[in-house]
């Protein structure tokens, strides 16, 4: 059973990935909760298993054993049950931007949104500072404004929790901070779970996981 | 929702959709003018055979032939055998000549009737002629009407003396003065008959020693196929050197046989262009779609349903072939109507229509064939996408 007053959780979730010629354990019995609001960081070097679990927690991927609850329901193990929940309820920022660059900024941000809400797109291209922006092409903008635009997208549903993949990975330190600023913004109307090899950037964070492995690294002074 | 919106992808890649209507469009292009020119061709042939839909013919060969061992004069057995066929309704004595008719390919033979005043207002009421300029031919003369199609096809004016002793590679023999103009009104039910009309009595006298009578046989009415068979019976023992009978139902045969050979032909040609073209449009539509991987994969990552994005892509690419059919058809049509104007109508000849059933018909494997491998290739392609492997990439 899920725990109560979480809105994600993973129980002892596992990911190998099998080809034909080797086993890849991904990630290896984690167990984690995360509240409905907050800024969370899950931080780990390279191939430590960081993004195959955000993969896992969004239902991208399926876990090879274990169980991932959002809001007190298991995730449905159907693809477009997943895929329908994943649109309706939650958000995400990958580590490239993926914009179309034949869409404007504002038909790129309303790409993300399910009922093509019109005013909610104009308030978030003003939260987020794309004010004038709104017919460029992605071509056109800087690679701060890129990844602005990636994140409205994200939240075009008013999503319960987002996930970021690498925030700040192809942007300058000015950028970065914005971006993060604009992050711990959100989390206080959401949960965000923010996965990072950089630990500058989690500073002001509600809560911090380190992978290693595709483990949980558990605190220092734990059992 | 707008910002995915079928048009959108189109409005703003113009220089990579406008490659895939363009192709499509010169292809159709060619392949309705193959089968437009054919069509054409074949019409106008079908106007030249329109009068079999009201005259049976039966031609006499040689003066006289062997009949139950006995020799007998060809002329007076059929004069004296039609008289007794059920299915006659009244036969006109005629000597037929034949006008060279030029057509885009190769020639054809134009029939004159040579036949008694009497008889001009029968022929021209079934065929649906009227005069519109100058008058018929008087007997004992070399005066003959044609059709106004046939004067524009030669250039030839009323007033204007024609035939082989004028021009050698004309077939009528001699030489006629044209005294009048027909109009065909097409309101018979074959349709518009082209040909002409000349003096049966000038041309007996032109054949002193044997008269090539042709019998033009008018059938009772309904009753076209009861004479086919009675005139088959009538001549079954009779050699075709010496009396050749025509049926509608003969002519239709070898016509409806040559047209269907030339579309087999016509249509293995196609098939290759088909072939081609559509393997051209489809790789150039792959490339395209490969292109845009990272926005289905995207889509894929954010929740939209793989029905979705197939059915999109779909959408897009039966409205990209659609545009080009269309935009193919309407550019064949301009260069017809050219065509037509500056070439077929001044020659008398009926003219190129796409829009006509076979063009139309022969218009349709190209975009059919590209939506339906297209189909094939998109659920293929985007049935094995993984957005995940799209997603994951990195700087």
């Amino acid at each position: 059973m899920p725990s109560k007053g979480t809105l994600l959780e993973a129980k002892n979730v596992s990911l190998v990935y099998r080809d034909n010629r080797s086993t890849v354990k991904a990630l290896h019995d984690i167990t984690l909760q995360l509240p409905h609001k907050g800024l969370f960081g899950i931080l780990g070097p390279s191939g430590s298993g960081k993004t195959s679990l955000l993969y896992v927690l969004s239902g991208i991927r399926q876990p090879t054993s274990g169980i991932v609850y959002f809001n007190g329901q298991e995730l449905p193990s159907a693809i477009d049950a997943r895929n329908k929940l994943r649109r309706s309820q939650m958000g995400f920022v990958f580590q490239l931007h993926f914009l179309m660059n034949y869409l404007t900024v504002y038909e790129n941000i309303m790409v993300g949104s399910c009922n093509g809400d019109r005013w909610k797109t104009l308030e978030l291209i003003e939260r987020l500072g794309l004010q004038g922006l709104e017919k460029r092409f992605p071509y056109q903008l800087s690679g701060g404004q890129r990844q602005r635009v990636a994140i409205a997208r994200a939240l075009a549903n008013k999503p319960r929790v987002v996930f970021v993949d690498e925030p700040t990975a192809s942007l300058d330190r000015n950028n970065a901070i914005k971006v993060v600023s604009l992050l711990q913004d959100i989390s206080k109307g959401a949960c965000v779970v923010i996965v990072t090899h950089d630990p500058s950037i989690l500073v002001e964070a509600d809560g911090i996981m380190r992978l290693q492995d595709g483990a949980i690294i558990p605190k220092e002074g734990s059992a | 929702m707008r910002s995915l919106s079928l048009t959108t992808y189109y409005r703003r890649n113009k220089r990579k959709v406008l490659p895939v209507i363009l192709i499509l469009a010169f292809s159709i292009v060619g392949v309705t003018s193959t089968a437009a020119l054919t069509d054409e061709i074949f019409r106008g042939q079908e106007a030249l055979q329109n009068f079999y839909a009201s005259y049976d013919t039966v031609t006499l060969g040689a003066k006289s032939m062997v009949q139950n061992g006995q020799p007998e004069p060809t002329e007076s057995f059929v004069e004296q055998g039609l008289p007794t066929m059920p299915g006659v309704a009244y036969y006109l004595k005629s000597i037929v000549q034949e006008v060279r008719f030029v057509r885009v390919l190769g020639d054809n033979g134009v029939p004159i009737f040579s036949i008694t005043p009497q008889d001009d207002h029968k022929l021209m009421n079934q065929f649906g002629w009227e005069l519109v300029h100058g008058k018929l031919p008087q007997t004992g003369t070399n005066e003959i009407v044609l059709t106004q199609d046939i004067l524009k096809n030669k250039g030839w004016h009323v007033g204007d003396i024609v035939g082989s002793e004028i021009d050698n590679r004309e077939t009528l023999r001699g030489s006629y003065k044209i005294v009048g103009e027909l109009r065909s009104s097409g309101n018979t039910t074959q349709g518009n008959v082209t040909g002409g009309i000349g003096d049966l009595a000038y041309e007996e006298a032109q054949n002193p020693d044997f008269v090539p009578y042709t019998f033009l046989i008018h059938p009772k009415p309904g009753r076209m196929p009861l004479l086919d068979s009675e005139l088959s019976t009538f001549f079954k023992n009779v050699k075709v050197e010496d009396i050749h009978y025509s049926t509608l139902a003969g002519t239709l045969a070898a016509f409806s046989s040559d047209y269907n050979s030339a579309k087999v032909v016509l249509g293995l040609l196609n098939s290759v262009v088909v072939i081609v073209i559509s393997i051209s449009i489809v790789l150039l539509y792959i490339i395209f779609l490969m292109q845009r991987s990272n926005e289905f994969g995207l889509l894929g990552a954010i929740g939209y349903s793989r029905a979705f994005i197939v059915r999109k892509v779909l959408l897009e690419s039966a409205m990209q072939v659609l545009l080009g059919w269309g935009f193919g058809l309407l550019l064949s049509q301009a260069v017809y109507t050219f065509f037509n104007t500056s070439y077929f109508r001044p020659h008398g000849l009926l003219g190129v229509n796409v829009f006509a059933p076979v063009p139309l018909l022969f218009s349709l494997p190209i975009p059919t064939t590209v939506i339906v491998v297209t189909t094939l290739t998109v659920c293929l392609q985007l049935g094995r996408l993984d957005p995940i492997s799209i997603i994951e990439k990195r700087d």
